[in-house]
């Protein structure tokens, strides 16, 4: 009963646009992923959401209700801040409450939210204690808590784990997923950090310069990047990007000419592109294989090599543009040796000179 | 603004440690602490003049030279002092007087002060740069017009609704709290103060559907309180020391504060020094307690507000 | 739900911020704003509430010009201003160096230099009348004791004056020590730790580099003893009643006076805004010397 709707959305500071034009619908129950560079206006557009900042222009509904003019406090949204934003003279407990306190809770229905809330992520026996005393994983653990006694229809969180170490950031992940999986609300999370992305969205919204880029399932950006921003973004380590230009377009092959790999012909329609086009051409790395197994071969000379046990990472970069491969194993290779690779045709991406794919397959 | 640094540098102070002792010979370090000790004692010597004499009996004042250690303690003076007439009533008038000069400079300066710092309105700008303005205004040469308009509030004091023909709020303790009731600098210390606040937690409260009185009386007021803290002993010090205002707007023995009683005490005819010095160690010895109890708390204040919670 | 417009609807809350604003701005209007403009307003009037009030024009104001009274008045209130301030700052200085580093029993200097700020001035002023006492205070003691003969402080034309100034810059040095003492902290330790390798004396780390860094605390602080010390009341009306002589009448003194004395209001006004510009032009450069050092 909570899904959202976003139409037109624009946000400007004086002259400045944060926000363009963003048109979005996230349906109920679906754990939605903003992602973008620093500064894109993820914030921005979660803040719109919550009713802290008003919409330029553009219009919010929220479970088919229009809600751009009501007020934060009104609207059916929880939200976790980046700094927990816990109370620190209060309780754990009163942290928890607060929100019940606001909505006139009878006291013996507050006790009974806040052990609830509590048992379901883990901090019963601290609920006495004050903030300052739990370590950062509890904190962050508490601030849920305390959207999730609003019993919200949606989630809203903002880069809720970036103060969190590695090992806990890990964990906490997981039990995000699970906490949307047992309370079947919709989220609504920003980060900057395509991992998390990748491993918690059932859709992605990236981002770039207030303006959205493409929205879809992780897998879906993954092999399907819509734009050459998006193909950069998602993926670690990205997206190889090698220029070149188009031969020739024969409606069912299309044949380009491109740095380190020559002449290679790609099975795409190649619609929109003609012979003398200038294109980039786009291999992850993880596509790439070591030896000649593939269709398109050629060599490179790993410049370092680094070693992670379960895979290997060459950097290859040549005249300033970087290049990486990433094999499995544990492959016998040597800083400054020649090394055959090669991939699958399929595997190869094109972006026109605007950028936009043009090898997308597009669902039908 | 001074005597606002001497709250929150000595944390400051603390938290720097460089220790040149140990580069510093010794021969100097003793007349050093030499130095100190005499500018110490020197600043001191007052202090301990007045509690000595305020223990010396009748005669032993008007030896000359004065003995510095008294010969007797003579703790009659102090009952003297107590037994005065009218030295309960003073002290409960310097009370309420610093007592309502202190409260109201809290909820007032926090209200206002948080507006300024948090809320957005239409002329925030004017109203802060009167403020600011206002700081800048020498109280002590509004004496006249003051006295004017505390006598000619309207329907106080018999007075009618253009404000005549009654005495006004003169000679009340609203009277002699209204000019140190608020000051642009207990506004501004707030607004600064509120300013550097963390956003979110507000935020988050509104979220919580909170509104602004209860944001600010449940989430930002207890955050200030290292900031009440300060503002609150600079209000109870100053007004407890003010005498000018109590002076002018009043003129009724029983409106006197104590620092009006210790004045008629010493230009009195009959005044003894030793009891004068006993009323001034009495009078003096509460805003010492005061800071010396309040020096920790607001550097504590200081440093607790450091942290990240 | 009501639906307003999104820019001003849920967004605006102009009138509860009045409402917190208004009980501390209409204490502002009443206590100072009011004050201010009515003090210009009565300085062309001769109001005296004994008699009907009359438009004076600037006769009070041509009246001053030639008070040979009120003459003395500000030539006293500029020697007791200079007097104070420069040997305030000096020592405040002094003790705010000495202070600036950790060594045992710091806080406990600290806090006694503070303590005659903390005094109530008629305290102070009372225990420093009797410190002048001539026939059994302290102060002649140790004249006589140190072979001196003694003096009549407070009642000597010559003398009343420097007796004030010497009470006022033991109240006053604390304070300066304190500002001096945040200005310090905001000295970059490096810079020391540079001008002790280049070999500089402990002199010449304190006159050409403390001293120097601290220039604009330093102005500042002065601005605020000199507007301080322009109203200077308290210890008059205590210590001296103005006497001997007038020889320790100041402005605000003298407007006191002139209002509660001889009920001339008017007159009274008329000094006041005088001395309120004055201030204001000090307060005026000084807060801009503060902004350029905050920059
Ligand atoms: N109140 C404001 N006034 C002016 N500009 C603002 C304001 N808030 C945000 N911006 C600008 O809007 C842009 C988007 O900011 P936003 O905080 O949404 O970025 P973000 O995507 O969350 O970045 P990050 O990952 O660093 O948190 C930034 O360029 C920022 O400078
Ligand atoms: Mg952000």
């Amino acid at each position: 009963m909570a899904e959202l709707e976003l139409s037109g959305v624009s946000k400007t500071y004086g002259a400045f646009n944060a926000l363009k034009d963003v048109s979005l619908e996230i349906g109920d129950g679906e754990f939605a992923v903003f992602v973008g560079p620093s500064g894109c206006g993820k914030s921005t557009l979660l803040r719109l959401i919550a009713g802290l900042d008003p919409v330029s222009e553009g219009q919010i509904a929220i479970g088919g209700k229009d809600v751009t003019s009501s007020q934060a406090g009104q609207r059916p949204i929880a939200m976790v801040f980046q700094n927990y934003a816990l109370y620190p003279h209060m309780s754990v407990y009163d942290n928890i409450a607060f929100p019940l306190q606001m909505e006139r809770r009878s006291k013996d229905e507050i006790r009974a939210e806040v052990a609830r809330a509590a048992q379901i992520v883990q901090l019963s026996t601290r609920l006495q204690d004050k903030p300052s005393k739990l370590s950062g994983g509890q904190r962050q653990r508490v601030a849920i808590a305390r959207a999730i006694v609003r019993k919200p229809g949606i989630f809203l969180m903002d880069e809720p784990l970036s103060n969190l170490d590695a090992a806990l950031r890990m964990e906490m992940r997981s039990e995000l997923t699970q906490l949307h999986r047992r309370l079947g609300s919709t989220m609504v999370y920003v980060t900057h950090d395509q991992l998390e992305a990748m491993t918690m969205a059932d859709r992605i919204v990236v981002l770039n310069g207030g303006r959205v880029e493409q929205v879809g399932p992780p897998m879906e950006l993954y092999h399907n990047p819509a734009n050459l921003f998006v193909a950069g973004f998602i993926g670690s380590p990205p997206m190889n990007f090698l220029a070149g230009t188009v031969r020739s377009v024969d409606g069912a092959t299309v044949s380009v000419d491109a740095l380190r790999i020559g002449v290679v012909t790609l099975p795409f329609s190649g619609e929109h592109l003609y012979a003398g086009d200038s294109v980039t051409l786009g291999v992850r790395p993880e596509a790439l294989e070591l030896g000649a197994g593939r269709q398109v071969q050629f060599s490179v000379v790993p410049e370092a090599v680094e070693r992670l046990g379960l895979h290997t990472i060459v950097h290859a970069g040549e005249e300033g543009r970087p290049f990486t491969a990433l094999f499995n194993g544990d492959p016998k290779l040597r800083a400054g040796e020649a090394i055959n690779v090669s991939v699958d045709r399929s595997s190869v991406q094109v972006f026109d000179a605007d950028g936009i794919s043009r090898s997308r397959r597009t669902e039908v | 603004m001074s005597v606002v640094a001497s709250q929150s540098t000595p944390a400051r102070t603390d938290e720097r440690s460089f220790s040149l002792s140990r580069f510093i010979p010794l021969g100097e370090r003793i007349v050093g602490y030499g130095l100190l000790l005499f500018a110490a004692f020197a600043t001191m010597a007052p202090f301990l003049w007045m509690v000595s004499t305020s223990l010396k009996a009748d005669a032993e004042v008007f030896q000359f030279p004065p003995s510095f250690v008294p010969q007797g303690l003579e703790w009659q003076n102090y009952l003297d002092v107590i037994y005065l007439p009218d030295s309960g009533r003073q002290l409960v008038n310097s009370l309420v007087f610093a007592l309502g000069s202190t409260i109201s400079n809290l909820v007032f300066c926090s209200l206002a002060g948080y507006a300024l710092a948090r809320m957005q309105f239409r002329g925030k700008t004017i109203v802060f740069a009167l403020v600011v303005g206002l700081l800048m205004v020498p109280a002590q040469s509004q004496i006249v017009p003051v006295f004017l308009i505390v006598q000619k509030i309207p329907f106080a004091g018999g007075n009618d609704w253009l404000g005549n023909s009654g005495t006004g709020l003169l000679n009340t303790y609203w009277g002699m709290i209204l000019p140190t009731a608020a000051t642009p600098f207990g506004i501004f210390l707030m607004r600064q103060f509120f300013t550097r606040i963390p956003i979110e937690y507000e935020e988050s409260a509104r979220l919580d559907g909170a509104k602004s009185f209860t944001i600010f009386w449940r989430i930002l007021l207890p955050l200030a309180r290292p900031a009440m803290a300060v503002l609150g002993v600079l209000s109870f010090q100053s007004a407890w020391n003010e005498f000018i205002w109590p002076l002018i707007l009043t003129n009724s023995r029983d409106m006197a504060t104590l620092q009006i009683g210790l004045q008629l005490l010493q230009s009195g005819p009959d005044a003894r020094w030793n009891v004068v010095m006993a009323m001034a160690t009495l009078i003096t010895m509460p805003i010492i307690i005061v800071f010396l109890f309040a020096q920790r708390f607001v550097i504590d204040g200081a440093v607790t507000s450091g942290v990240k919670g | 739900m009501s639906s307003r417009s999104a820019t001003v609807g849920p967004f605006n809350r102009t009138w509860g911020a009045y409402a917190f604003l208004a009980p501390a701005l209409l204490i502002l209007f009443l206590s100072l704003l009011l004050p201010a403009i009515a003090t210009i307003g009565m300085s062309f009037t001769d109001i005296s509430f004994l008699r009907p009030t009359n438009w004076v024009g600037l006769d009070n104001y041509f009246r001053l010009m030639a008070d040979g009274r009120f003459q003395q008045a500000i030539g006293n209130t500029i020697y007791y201003t200079l007097g104070v301030t420069f040997p305030t700052m000096a020592l405040g200085l002094l003790a705010a160096v000495a202070l600036n580093r950790k060594f045992p029993f710091r806080i406990v200097f600290r806090t006694i230099f503070y303590l005659p700020v903390l005094t109530s001035l008629i305290a102070a002023a009372v225990v420093w009348v009797y410190l002048y006492e001539p026939y059994s205070g302290p102060v002649n003691g140790l004249f006589v004791s140190l072979g001196l003969g003694p003096q009549p402080w407070l009642s000597s034309p010559n003398l009343a004056m420097t007796a004030l100034i010497i009470m006022a810059v033991w109240r006053d040095f604390g304070t300066a020590m304190i500002i001096y003492l945040a200005g310090l902290q905001d000295i970059p330790e490096e810079i020391y730790e540079a001008a002790r390798l280049d070999g500089a004396s402990k002199f010449s780390i304190l006159w050409r580099i403390t001293v120097p860094m601290l220039a604009s605390v330093t102005f500042y602080l002065m601005i605020i003893l000199i507007v301080q010390s322009f109203q200077v009341f308290g210890a008059i009306y205590v210590m001296t009643g103005g006497g001997p002589l007038g020889s320790t009448e100041t402005i605000v003194f003298q407007m006191y006076q002139t209002a509660f004395g001889y009920t001339e209001f008017g007159y009274s006004a008329a000094m006041s805004t005088v001395l309120f510009f004055v201030i204001l032009l000090f307060s005026l450069v000084g807060t801009k010397i503060m902004r350029r050092g905050e920059a």
